[in-house]
């Protein structure tokens, strides 16, 4: 079982230092839980992160039938980082959920994804625990 | 400088896609066969998805993507009116390839000088 108030303390752990808000997210867009941010900017951002997460999903699940395994989007996707002009963000997949992080433009890329790994790493096993028995 | 020098000093580049605002390549390196096989043009929707999802989130104007894969790291830099996507190996650092970014604003405002 999943503790949500255990859940919401470890991605609290990882908001500070710049980053602003960390979701969890199944990958159709719906909230798990999250730190940072307000509940309605928060559901805002897993719908964001589930969308573009999608988006590669998508270039790799259409071809997959006809074309050769060596295209760009074989294999799995792990992250996406994302630099824009007022903040960056990060999404991961983990088990059958993602992670997103959301950060302010001081937080260095590899600061970012550091924390994404650590974070990614730790709540692998117990998401794969859950969506196993889900399953 | 050029594009194929600016990519020349970082090994494990597996090939380049140069496009403009409409999605039509405008330069393949480091030949049209390699960026082929690799199917670099099945990544244009999805960069106009990004841009159009970042602006949303109030993140403004999206200047790089990096997506890892397995097999490959994908960066794309949105240096407007190009789009520039580079496939590389896993191995590849990343920092460098970030890099690039400024060096690449400048190749594309100069190009864009000399062409008005």
């Amino acid at each position: 079982m999943l503790k949500p108030k255990a859940l919401k303390e470890v991605l609290a752990q990882m908001t500070n230092g710049g980053i602003q808000s960390t979701v969890l997210l199944t990958r159709d867009g719906a909230l798990l839980a999250y730190s940072g941010f307000e509940a309605k900017d928060a559901k805002i951002i897993a719908a964001m992160a589930s969308s573009i997460f999608a988006a590669h999903q998508r270039v790799r699940q259409t071809p997959s039938s006809t074309v050769p395994q060596n295209i760009v989007g074989s294999g799995d996707l792990n992250m996406v980082l994302l630099d824009a002009d007022e903040g960056k963000m990060a999404i991961a997949a983990v088990a059958t959920q993602l992670v997103c992080m959301v950060s302010k433009t001081n937080v260095q890329l590899g600061m970012l994804k550091a924390k994404m790994d650590a974070l990614s790493s730790y709540l692998q096993e117990p998401l794969r625990q859950v969506s196993q028995s889900n399953n | 400088m050029t594009f194929p020098q600016l990519f020349s000093h970082i090994d494990g580049i597996e090939a380049i896609l140069i496009r403009d605002k409409d999605g039509v390549p405008v330069l393949k390196l480091p030949t049209n066969e390699a960026v082929d096989q690799l199917d670099l043009q099945t990544l244009i929707p999805s960069a106009h998805i990004l841009q159009d999802q970042s602006s949303r989130m109030n993140l403004k104007q999206l200047k790089t993507v990096v997506t890892y894969w397995s097999a490959r790291q994908i960066i794309t830099y949105n240096v407007p009116p190009l789009v520039i996507i580079v496939a590389a190996d896993t191995n590849v650092n990343t920092g460098a390839l970030l890099n690039l970014y400024k060096d690449l604003q400048s190749i594309v405002s100069e190009t864009l000088t000399q062409r008005a």
